[in-house]
């Protein structure tokens, strides 16, 4: 369990989302959030770690996609299924996997288009500053179309937006899809200083088991729509299992045959 | 299809069939024999009535390919029924063609039409297309105005009934079985084609165009394909159209008349043929309700004038209502239904359709 | 050059009525064809005010473009919100039967005859003389006046201010802008108000100008040439639509036959989808998915 004593910030209770009235796509999941942690969500494609994220930031509609069961709370108030734009304002701040930014606005434009939501221009203005210190690359590309920058220029810049909504919790899917590992690196670090100087917690949503656990302080592992695994990053590190499924460190060092193979196949799984 | 219990296709011949269990071909066949007993015994008023669904069905499953399998809007309709219309209108009146030249004269137009404004919007959104079938009616009224007002038809071209042989058609109950039959092959072909690599790629298409691409269908032929087997389809049932009526004339080939079919296909509910079925039935017989109901509540005849326009109204809060509850239309209502009743004692709602 | 003078009236009643067109378009992918029904409830309204509240002409103008706003916040607030998610080929189609629902109901309220809200003012249509014996009448002037004020208006607002801001964002992304914080609803619920208005604008004018008769719907369906010539989701690109069309279709009316007129712009339309179908000014990206 995550650091006791510390307030829990997000707690998600035996969520299920089922899509299309039909099909299940997670189920069960049970996790909690403390303030200002940095917790990481790991799994492979098709876990469930996105619905996951949907479900809490509310987008869930956009794919016909309902919570039928469990409850996600904010501070101990309930919100699921609620409307995306009024979550946003709790302040649960998404950056999606993609269509991160507007394209055919410029930089500036884009850092503009986020609503303020405690007002005063001084205050918009410094939070500006600190943003242009942690991303200097957006201020010297103020004037850039957002569809001509770069993947990882596009990552900070929506970072950066999504800084500017002053969240509470920042729900962060796939930073590292697409991305060479050095701007990987540096975009965690960076998150690890936004998170102690802007106070943010901090859900990541990642495929790349390593870097993410570098960062993180607790780790959950997804898998076909549940919760497998948890623990912090020495225990999830040295678990035979997540080493071979994840980590990529097999144990086997000769070469194998696909008669092994079979066998490999059926014990990689815990579910299904 | 839902079945209660039991039924299982054991052989390929099985999976192919048309119909498919006994109980469904007893079913079609008493339909069948009703429909055939039907001139004989219904009143001239109905069988007008019958003959305008039949007649109507055809036009509306061309639209039903087009826009529930291809997923292409068209709002052009009106304009491929006035251009097989017309032309059959023009070859009569100007060499005096018979059926079996106007009837194929007409299809030729309609392709032609067809590859002319279907070719700009292959690449391009449905919407594109759309605007391309709107310029499409425009055209074809417009050099339809032209031909009546230089050959001073000022009121509309008359055309003598057909011949096929020796059989004039002109008695509603010879027309009725002309509607049944060709109404049938439709069907047939309809079916046949859905089944066939064209309907696949149709449905590949409607759904996701780029994997379709991808997968080597090569999606600007296959929208040509639609929308041309759609235009030929349409410009005959405008060629029997003008046959069954005697009578051409523009101010007929409204924008109303496609959004008429457009209903048809939506109401009835987009993508199978049982709708298009309902579809029609439902759009033909509405203003005959809409009179009935007048009837029955003896509203005075001053208010006659203002039945059109609720006509029209009722119409368009129809589809409204339609669209925005029920987008699978009547065939989703019967669908329901009919899984209640089969699944009953059970609940459990089906997967897809 | 009494020529030129048309074509200008002509294309400023195209740029009001399109206007609408490619505020639909850019917030919800939709393209509105009720909007000629819109345009001729716009002219029935201005006639309904004058014949029972006032018959001055600039507050009847106003109340009527007001009801016009609130006709389009009502249009979207009753029934376009719920197609926001649903696929664009019902929504256009609901946009359809709109159209028939409306065109029904102007029929019973109004009947099919022509009315004159220019009487009802006490007003007339006068001619003004321009440079070198061409004459325009007092409503062309307005309407032309109206076109030029309106796209100067939006232009800065969409340049410059916070919402038009914002508003181009909901056009592009509306998932990303609603994951910003943007309420989608506002924004799409004022691009509805705001085409409406200024559809219902064109049409008060023209029925000022020529008479409001039932069948002004059409020229809604003709404008949609202008939209593709420009592109559908550029307003620059109507002003240069609007003039093409109208171009063509005076040059149509004058050279070939009245009638012709109404093919005139279709004409152009097929050939602008012939040789370049995003328009002079859309985005090309629009054409990718369909």
């Amino acid at each position: 369990m995550p650091k006791t004593g510390d307030e829990t910030l997000l707690r998600v209770e035996k969520l299920e989302v089922v899509y299309h009235h039909v099909s299940t796509a997670i189920q069960g999941v049970s996790f909690d959030v403390n303030k200002n942690q940095i917790v990481a969500l790991l799994g492979v494609n098709g876990a469930g770690k996105t619905t996951t994220l949907r479900a809490i930031s509310g987008f869930l509609g956009v794919d016909d996609a309902k919570v039928t069961e469990g409850v996600i709370e904010l501070s101990g108030k309930k919100i699921q299924n609620q409307a995306p734009h009024l979550i946003t304002k709790k302040g649960v701040v998404l950056v999606p996997e993609r269509d991160k930014v507007f394209e055919n606005l410029t930089v500036e434009e884009n850092l503009e288009v986020c609503v303020p939501h405690n007002g005063g221009k001084a205050k918009r203005r410094d939070l500006m500053d600190q943003i242009f210190r942690y991303f200097p690359i957006l201020a010297k590309s103020k004037n850039r179309l957002g569809g001509y920058l770069s993947g990882g220029e596009r990552q900070m810049l929506a970072l950066a937006t999504a800084l500017l909504c002053k969240p509470k919790l920042l729900l962060i899917d796939e930073l590292s899809q697409g991305l060479a590992p050095l701007i990987v690196e540096e975009l965690l670090s960076l998150i690890k200083v936004i998170r102690d100087e802007q106070e943010v917690t901090v859900l990541l949503v990642e495929q790349n088991a390593m870097a993410a656990l570098a960062v993180a302080e607790y780790g959950y592992i997804m898998e076909n729509g549940r919760i497998v695994f948890d623990g912090d990053p020495q225990r999830l590190i040295n678990h035979q299992d997540i080493q071979e499924f994840y980590l990529g460190q097999g144990e086997r060092e000769t070469r194998r045959s696909y008669r092994d193979i079979k066998q490999y196949r059926r014990s990689r799984r815990w579910y299904g | 299809m839902a079945f209660a219990s039991g039924y299982f296709k054991t052989s390929y011949s099985a999976d192919l069939a048309l119909v498919e269990t006994r109980s469904r071909w007893v079913c079609l066949m008493v339909l069948m024999v009703g429909l055939i007993i039907f001139p004989f015994m219904a009143s001239a008023f109905l069988l007008d009535i019958a003959n305008q669904i039949f007649l109507a069905f055809i036009a509306a499953i061309a639209l039903m390919l087009l826009t529930g399998y291809a997923g292409l809007i068209s709002l052009g309709h009106a304009g491929l029924i006035a251009a097989g219309a017309f032309t059959t209108a023009i070859l009569f009146k100007e060499i005096n063609a018979p059926i079996y030249l106007t009837l194929p004269a007409s299809g030729l137009v309609g392709a032609i039409l067809g590859i002319i404004f279907g070719l700009p919007s292959l690449r391009l959104k449905g919407l594109y297309l759309a605007l391309s079938t709107l310029a499409l009616h425009f055209i074809v009224i417009y050099i339809g105005a032209e031909y009546e007002s230089t050959r001073s038809y000022a009121t509309g071209v008359i055309i003598d009934s057909p011949a096929l042989g020796p059989l004039l058609i002109e008695d509603p109950r010879i027309w009725y079985f002309v509607f049944f039959f060709a109404d049938i092959l439709l069907i047939l072909f309809a079916i046949n084609l859905i089944r066939s690599r064209t309907g696949r790629a149709w449905i590949a298409i409607r759904d996701r165009d780029v994997a379709a691409e991808a997968l080597g269908i090569k999606v600007a032929r296959a929208k040509l394909s639609a929308f041309v087997i759609c235009s030929v389809i349409t410009s005959i049932a405008g060629c029997l159209f003008a046959y069954y009526r005697g009578f051409v004339s523009v101010e007929a080939f409204n924008l109303f008349m496609t959004i008429e079919y457009i209903a048809m296909i939506i109401i009835g509910g987009i993508g199978t043929i049982l709708g298009a079925v309902f579809g029609t039935i439902f759009v033909v017989i509405l203003p005959y309700a809409i009179d009935w109901i007048v009837d029955i509540f003896r509203i005075p005849t001053r208010f006659t004038t203002y039945v059109f326009a609720i006509k029209f109204a009722g119409f368009g809060l129809i589809m409204i209502v339609f669209l925005v509850l029920e987008p699978d239309g009547l065939v989703g209502i019967w669908k329901r239904l009919r899984d209640y009743f089969i699944l009953w004692p059970f609940k459990y709602k089906t997967l897809g359709k | 050059m009494q020529l030129v003078v048309n074509v200008v009236q002509m294309a400023a009643l195209y740029c009001l009525i399109c206007c609408g067109y490619v505020l639909i378009y850019r917030a919800s992918r939709v393209l509105n064809l009720a909007h000629g029904e819109f345009m001729a409830m716009g002219g029935y309204f201005l006639f309904t005010v004058t014949l029972s509240l006032i018959s001055e002409p600039i507050p009847a103008f106003i109340i009527a473009c007001f009801l016009s706003l609130v006709l389009g916040f009502g249009i979207y607030f009753f029934l376009m919100r719920f197609m926001a998610g649903e696929s664009v080929f019902a929504a256009v189609l609901v946009t359809v039967s709109l159209g028939i629902l409306l065109r029904g109901l102007m029929t019973l309220i109004w009947t099919s005859q022509s009315w004159h809200p220019l009487q009802n003012m006490k007003m007339e249509n006068a001619s003004h003389q321009l440079f070198e014996g061409a004459v325009i009448s007092t409503f062309g002037i307005v309407m032309v006046a109206s076109a030029v004020i309106l796209y100067l208006a939006l232009f800065l607002a969409f340049k410059f201010t916070r919402w038009g801001l914002r508003m181009r964002a909901v056009g592009e992304h509306p998932l990303l802008a609603s994951q910003r914080g943007i309420g989608l609803h506002k924004f799409y619920a004022l691009s509805w108000g705001i085409a409406v208005f200024s559809g219902g604008l064109a049409g008060m004018i023209q029925a000022c100008d020529t008479g409001l008769e039932p069948s002004m719907f059409i020229i809604g369906l003709k404008a949609f040439p202008v939209v593709l010539v420009g592109g559908l989701d550029s307003l620059a690109g109507v002003i240069i639509g609007a003039f093409v069309v109208a171009l063509a279709e005076i040059l149509a009316i004058n050279y070939i036959s009245p009638q012709a007129s109404e093919v005139a712009p279709f004409a152009v339309l097929l050939f602008m989808l012939l040789i370049r179908p995003w328009g002079l000014f859309g985005t090309k990206e629009e054409l990718e998915r369909v």
